[in-house]
């Protein structure tokens, strides 16, 4: 599948493990494309292929190969009380651990092999020591590209019946990803004993053995790194031939983050645009709308969650997410249950969402799971259909900037003052 | 630890300001502390033996917005709603922000040596019945608990072992 050509900003969802096929499918015209994290293309397959090819969007694989330069443990489960669904702690209060997860399990046993299984079987973090021989380079790269290329890329035998009603030329084999994922590790320094000349090499590797799929490569790093060597990864990566960036400042949210954070990923994109190549930002929240004016062609986050993610935390999930309503004036979230019950949305009509789901049941408290998150995917839309529409940066800027000081004291609604530290970053001078 | 310096008590914790609170409300029964509603944790409730009325109240020594927001959310389960704040801060608050105040219907209680109340908490129409019967079976519940001293729950709190405690009462 070619890259998109759908205007920009480009937004996809990350498929999480939660039940939301049905969402992605419902509101499959809110949405570019999907990110298919590899632990759950690989253990959940037949259910992932079947998913991609149904829906006939644009998707690719987060190859997830970070995870193992990690603390070996953290690939594997929690150990739950059976009926409290709560972790178990030792008498010291941590956290007890079990086996490793499955779905990382067959990922690494039946799908990249080599030297991620020998250190996974050895119960050690993977170093750039590990990939100091060449051929072990090729080999884990080749399992990783292969991987992504060629998992979800069968059409299910249950649609092939329906090849006959399909034009002539339009007709379809396979289903592609729209590009595979360089295997990628956190840069924390450019010099030997850091990732990043061992990341050089995978882009190169993957070019070699991505059978024409354009290859992105993910920059994982925190924001100290960007300030200081954005430029120079920028140009490596490009002399390394990648066909477009994903950009993952580590543990970034622009809700929480300071107007100099803020302004360093804004500076970042603003440098990685300028070669002409497709930049994403592999986890955003709305301030990736702000990001837009730096040059950023798409972002990705989970439907109504994941809008975060450091690569050095390990995620531990008691019970659910407690479902949320996303208020697009405010770009943020507040929990249905308590907070709208107490806010009232009906007494700010500027808050009232006028999309399907909302002019149904107008009052916050009365939507389930399911609805919140149907509500975020047509109320992002809409946001992103004003910046294809043209919005100009200044006249974005105003609006947070209105919005910031129509709420800032209203305590119920507060924390609002990212809306004005985003504003001030889009009011600066080019 | 209260430390005294001059006239005003200075708090080092949240829970430093409970043995002055414990004592305004010492007419109520019950008294309980982190009490878990709907993921947030309401920092004290006092209580009738009936449990027909309950009252919150949201300790901060500094971030007074962010106890008045969690205050006003308390508002769905219990009848009267107050944010508890060291006294100085209270009394600028008082003569500051005291239409803020009435308007959401939330009190102001000022803690120094003694705690007193500035602005009263009344009833609004944000209170929910059901979820109040909810919160009524968990503090039901609750009387399983063995009464704890404030030190234990200061510890738990520490500790981030945010659980029910049923505090004890007239200890000091």
């Amino acid at each position: 599948m070619p890259l998109l050509s759908a205007k920009k900003p480009w937004c996809f969802y990350r498929l999480g493990p939660t039940k939301e096929k049905g969402l992605f499918k419902k509101q499959r015209d809110t949405y570019d494309g999907v990110i298919v994290p590899a632990h759950i293309a690989s253990y959940f397959s037949k259910f992932c292929t079947e998913f991609v090819g149904s829906l006939g969007k644009p998707y690719f694989i987060d190859p997830l190969t970070y995870i193992f330069a990690n603390d070996p443990s953290f690939i594997r489960r929690f150990i739950k009380d059976k009926e409290t669904g709560r972790t178990i702690r030792d008498r010291f209060g941590v956290k007890k651990k079990g086996d490793i997860k499955r779905s990382y399990l067959k990922l690494v046993e039946e799908d990249y092999k080599g030297v991620v299984k020998k250190v996974v079987d050895k119960n050690r973090s993977i170093t750039p020591k590990d990939f100091a021989k060449a051929e072990v380079r090729k080999k884990f790269v080749s399992q990783v590209i292969s991987f992504q290329l060629n998992r979800l890329s069968e059409i299910p035998p249950k649609y092939k019946k329906y090849e006959k009603w399909i034009p002539k030329g339009k007709s379809r084999s396979k289903n592609p990803p729209m590009c595979v994922v360089a295997p990628y590790f956190p840069v924390t320094t450019l010099g030997p004993r850091g990732w990043h000349q061992t990341n050089l090499d995978f882009i190169k590797l993957s070019i070699a053995q991505s059978d024409d799929t354009p290859v992105f490569a993910v920059i994982l790093a925190s924001t100290e790194i960007l300030v200081s060597d954005i430029v120079q990864i920028a140009d490596d990566y490009i002399k390394a031939g990648a066909d477009g960036f994903l950009l993952w400042p580590d543990g970034f949210l622009g809700r929480k983050a300071t107007p100099a954070i803020l302004k360093t990923v804004f500076s970042s994109v603003e440098e990685l645009s300028k070669h002409k190549k497709p930049v994403m930002l592999m986890y955003g929240d709305a301030y990736a709308m702000a990001l837009h004016y730096a040059g950023l062609t798409g972002f990705a986050c989970g439907i109504c969650y994941g809008e975060e993610k450091s690569s050095s935390a390990e995620v531990d999930i008691e019970g659910g997410l407690p479902p949320r309503y996303y208020l697009s004036k405010l770009k943020k979230k507040v929990q249905i249950e308590p907070e709208t019950m107490r806010i009232k949305i009906e007494q700010y009509p500027d808050l009232i969402c006028e999309c399907s789901i909302c002019r149904r049941k107008p009052d916050p408290v009365q939507l389930t799971d399911t609805e919140s998150k149907e509500h975020f995917m047509l109320a992002r839309l809409e946001e992103i259909k004003m910046l294809r529409a043209g919005i100009k940066r200044g006249e974005y800027a105003e609006l947070l900037r209105a919005a910031f000081l129509d709420y800032k004291d209203n305590p119920l609604l507060q924390p609002v003052g990212h809306l004005l530290n985003w504003a001030d970053v889009l009011a600066k001078p080019k | 630890m209260i430390q005294l310096t001059g006239r005003d008590a200075v708090f080092n914790r949240e829970v430093d300001m409970y043995a002055p609170l414990l004592a305004l409300f010492a007419n109520l029964d019950i008294i309980l502390a982190e009490v878990p509603f709907l993921r947030k944790h309401i920092d004290l409730l006092f209580a009738s033996r009936t449990l027909q009325s309950l009252c919150a109240v949201e300790t901060k020594l500094y971030d007074w917005r962010g106890a008045f927001k969690q205050a006003a959310i308390n508002q769905v389960v219990a009848q009267r709603s107050y944010i508890a704040l060291p006294a100085p801060l209270a009394a600028r608050l008082c003569s500051g922000q005291s239409t803020l105040f009435l308007s959401h219907n939330v009190g102001l209680i000022s803690v120094n040596n003694v705690a007193s109340v500035l602005i009263p908490a009344s009833r609004n129409d944000c209170f929910s019945i059901s979820h109040y019967r909810l919160l009524k079976e968990t503090i039901r519940n609750a009387d399983l608990y063995k009464p704890k001293r404030i030190g234990a729950v200061a510890d738990a709190i520490t500790k981030r072992k945010k659980t029910l405690v049923l505090l004890q009462t007239r200890t000091y």
